[in-house]
């Protein structure tokens, strides 16, 4: 019997629609899994039915290997919602009360919230109304609370939305200390792959409320197992038999094509004949948009380190250019 | 304004002397509307919780029921009630009528429509997410709840105080269910319209401003506590 | 919690072992007789009364539902009515006073010291302003019934319906500058704070008597008949009838109610 959280044939139905459907899932203690998926794939639905919140749940939530009732998730399990929800009063208040909501005493409630008020950099905000704080404050707030219950599962719904980029790097970091408890299980619902790079060593890919790929990180965020999957991991160039002549679909990052006005000249490359949409400065770097195809209805681009080169920016939209894919950076996906 | 001007000097003769009927009156007031205030939030609260966070068939009819409540005329309700608890009506036999009892009840039935209407407003405005992010934390659902009142508890004490208000100020149903029974159903308000009758103005303006003192006294509270939780 | 016990307090201090209701006109209470006569009763008796302070044709119609003991009223009209009815027990002259015709001190329609019915036609056809209680109160059927007499209808612009009691009628009564019929007692208690004085009275057609009537199970299972008998006897017995006689002359100089026990209908009016 392994220790911590999974899931047999759990389906979630809104409204008459399969809107979560998975087969099985297992995230044993020690380890996190992030659910990477685009908004409305079904992720914060997936974190609900894991605690039991979701109302018209079918199927089976596995706590330790074995079906998980009400009252075992109570005491094992912990989630922080997407939006921090803070409670009126005060930041130690907020932070104990997760122990009181379980019923513990108020002494060890209070002495809980102290340790991991230290441990998230909160302390010196403990006797702040908690409602008062900013929004990387309040995620903290929320954090320590679910942490301070001492959770087997901790179960985390995108906790860096919202926040600047400094913030969250520091929260980040103060993150991915906690989650290497060896006995603890991590669920880390997020959009973006490099939240899941920093702190998951197993991700899964949600697309349309099913699991798509599960895999270690490194693996999963570079061999998608589908076009799909492939989009959402960042390879946002995805080109058809039909289009490259190839046997198989392959995709390649956008920050692995490169954009000329110029007939290719390299070797090496896969090189497909475009029409300039638009060059998009993104502030240090470029991202350049073509459309391709016999329809024009394939969608590329490229991204390039600070300028596009002189010859390309004199094009107007519309100009013939080519993009080219270096082989090594190419992946094959399954039509 | 000669009559004003003595029913002030009479009020406050009689409030200063302590006159012995009029404090009996005013307990008795208290006494009854708080006990049917605190019935209709017993009542109402769970009710006004049951609108504001669940789906289910009937919730709109509860909701415009109670929005109709707010405007409901005290008489009215007291003539339902009247007739419900006639010794010839199905609540005869509790033998209620004329009692302070009778009033409570009376008092509850207009006061508890006021209640779950704010106390659904009231916990309307707590995040959705509330809920279910205490169960997330471990809460059962009686914990998630009582967290929810507490989270809400401002605007449901207004709530509360609102259901006092409605009922401590009306006469319609007092007069008609209480019977304005001196020593046992007169209150405030109906004492003052027997006092009025009577020709006793003085009596009848002292009175209302005991009635306004009161109700001055428990806005005075609850804008005390809001000023004070709204500070931290 | 708090109101599970205020509810038991409540409860509590209703639970008397024996209780009626009395159902009696509003110038019986308006005047404070029944201050005087009702804790009189429960200390001789141990009997609690309820008193329901309403217009006589409701105090009437509450009795006939079973809702009310014992009635305390005058209406006699509608009295016979009810005991026609057949669900009554004694019907007992209690007392009497009477009726008197007020208008504003200066009389713009000049009826001071006629008969009540030439007050009241002259009253009708200068279209001096009248107010009357409308409230199916027995002043209210009184003053019908002297209408009838006389033959006018009373209605248009210078008839006035209060539907209130007797005192506020009477104030209406003097803001519009009118005449009103009221009981006696009911305008002496307020005599002081009205501009408002008697032009008609000691006509035997103002004569305002009040009967007690007890009602029996006939009425409902629920009357208490024994309740209400005791009320009858007492209130025509020799203690209440002195206290009936008394009540008013420290304060009015003249008692308001002549006590009319075992008396004879036809010698009150005679």
């Amino acid at each position: 019997m392994t220790s911590g959280i999974g899931c047999r044939d759990l389906v979630v139905r809104a409204g008459g629609r399969t809107v979560l459907d998975v087969p099985s899932l297992e995230v044993v203690a020690g380890t996190t899994l992030a659910v990477l998926g685009r908004n409305g794939a079904g992720k914060s639905t997936l974190l609900r039915a894991l605690a039991l919140l979701a109302a018209e749940r079918e199927g089976t939530v596995l706590l330790d290997g074995t079906p998980a009732t009400r009252q075992r998730v109570r005491t094992a399990v912990a989630a922080v919602l997407q939006r921090p929800v803070v409670r009126r009063g005060s930041v130690r208040h907020n932070v104990a009360s997760g122990l009181l909501l379980r019923g513990h005493g108020r002494a060890k409630a209070h002495a809980a919230a102290a340790a991991w008020m230290d441990r998230l950099g909160i302390a010196h905000l403990a006797e702040q109304q908690a409602r008062s704080l900013s929004g990387g404050e309040r995620q903290r707030v929320a954090l320590a609370r679910a942490l301070a219950v001492r959770p087997r599962v901790l179960l985390l719904d995108e906790p860096f939305a919202g926040l600047d980029a400094t913030t969250r790097t520091d929260f980040v970091a103060d993150l991915r200390a906690v989650l290497d408890d060896p006995g603890l299980a991590t669920v880390l619902v997020t959009h973006d792959r490099d939240e899941a790079a920093a702190l998951a060593g197993c991700t899964a890919l949600l697309v349309d409320g099913r699991l798509r790929q599960v895999g270690p990180t490194s693996s999963v965020l570079d061999h998608p197992a589908d076009a799909d999957c492939a989009r959402l991991v960042g390879f946002a160039n995805v080109l058809s038999p039909e289009l490259t002549g190839l046997r198989r679909t392959v995709v390649c990052r956008p920050e692995h094509a490169v954009v000329s006005a110029a007939a290719p000249t390299r070797k090496g490359a896969l090189v497909v004949a475009g029409r300039l949409v638009r060059i998009v400065p993104l502030g240090g770097i470029t991202r350049v948009d073509v459309t391709a195809g016999r329809d024009g209805d394939v969608a590329l681009s490229g991204l390039v380190a600070g300028e596009v080169p002189a010859p390309l920016r004199a094009e107007e939209p519309g100009a013939a250019v080519s993009v080219s894919f270096a082989h090594q950076h190419l992946r094959d996906v399954p039509a | 304004m000669d009559v004003l001007v003595e029913g002030f000097v009479e009020a406050w003769r009689l409030l200063v002397s302590g006159d012995e009927g009029i404090w009996a009156v005013t307990a008795l007031t208290l006494q009854i509307s708080l006990a049917a205030a605190a019935l209709a939030v017993l009542l109402g609260v769970p009710l006004g919780a049951a609108v504001a966070l669940h789906r289910f068939w009937g919730r709109r009819l509860v909701l415009a029921a109670a929005n109709t409540g707010f405007g409901l005329p005290p008489v009215v309700v007291g003539l339902f009630v009247t007739v419900l608890l006639w010794r010839s009506g199905p609540l005869g036999f509790l033998g209620l009528l004329y009692t302070p009892l009778a009033m409570v009840v009376a008092q509850a039935v207009i006061a508890t429509p006021v209640v779950v209407a704010l106390a659904a407003t009231a916990l309307q405005q707590v995040d959705p997410d509330f809920r279910p992010q205490m169960e997330a934390l471990g809460a059962t659902r009686a914990r998630s709840f009582a967290a929810l009142l507490g989270e809400a508890r401002l605007p449901l004490l207004a709530a509360s105080m609102a259901g006092f208000g409605a009922v401590v100020s009306e006469v319609g149903a007092a007069i008609m269910v209480g019977g304005n029974i001196e020593g046992e159903t007169r209150v405030l308000t109906t004492a003052a319209v027997l006092a009025t009758n009577r020709g006793q103005f003085a009596l009848a303006i002292a009175l209302g401003l005991v009635l306004l003192l009161l109700a001055f006294g428990v806005n005075l509270v609850l804008t005390f506590v809001q000023q004070r939780e709204s500070l931290r | 919690m708090t109101a599970v016990v205020a509810l038991a307090l409540l409860a509590g201090c209703s639970g008397q072992p024996t209780s009626i209701v009395l159902a009696t006109t509003t110038s019986t209470q308006d005047s404070g007789l029944l201050d005087e006569l009702v804790p009189r009763f429960t200390d001789a008796t141990g009997i609690a009364v309820k008193t329901i302070a309403v217009g006589s044709g409701q105090a009437i119609e509450l009795a006939r539902r079973g809702e009310a003991d014992v009635v305390l009223v005058h209406s006699p009209a509608d009295e016979e009515a009810l005991v026609a009815d057949g669900a009554t027990g004694r019907r007992l002259l209690v007392m009497h006073n009477d009726f008197v015709l007020v208008g504003p001190d200066d009389d713009p329609a000049g009826v001071a010291g006629a008969d009540v019915d030439d007050a009241l036609e002259t009253i009708a056809a200068t279209g001096s302003p009248f107010v009357s209680r409308g409230d199916d109160s027995g002043t209210h059927t009184k003053e019908l019934a002297l209408w009838s007499v006389t033959g006018t209808d009373p209605a248009g612009d210078w008839y006035v319906e209060t539907g209130q009691g007797m005192a506020a009628t009477l104030r209406v009564a003097d803001e519009r500058r009118g005449y009103a019929l009221a009981d006696r007692a009911t305008y002496l208690s307020q005599a002081d704070t009205l501009a408002l004085e008697v032009v008609v009275e000691g006509d035997p057609g103002l004569l305002n008597v009040y009967h007690v009537i007890e009602m029996t199970a006939a009425a409902g299972d629920r009357v208490e008949a024994d309740g209400a008998a005791a009320f009858a006897d007492w209130i025509v017995s020799d203690p209440a009838q002195e206290t009936i006689g008394a009540f008013g002359a420290g304060e009015f100089g003249r008692p308001l109610f002549v006590p009319d026990a075992g008396k004879d209908l036809a010698d009150l009016t005679g």
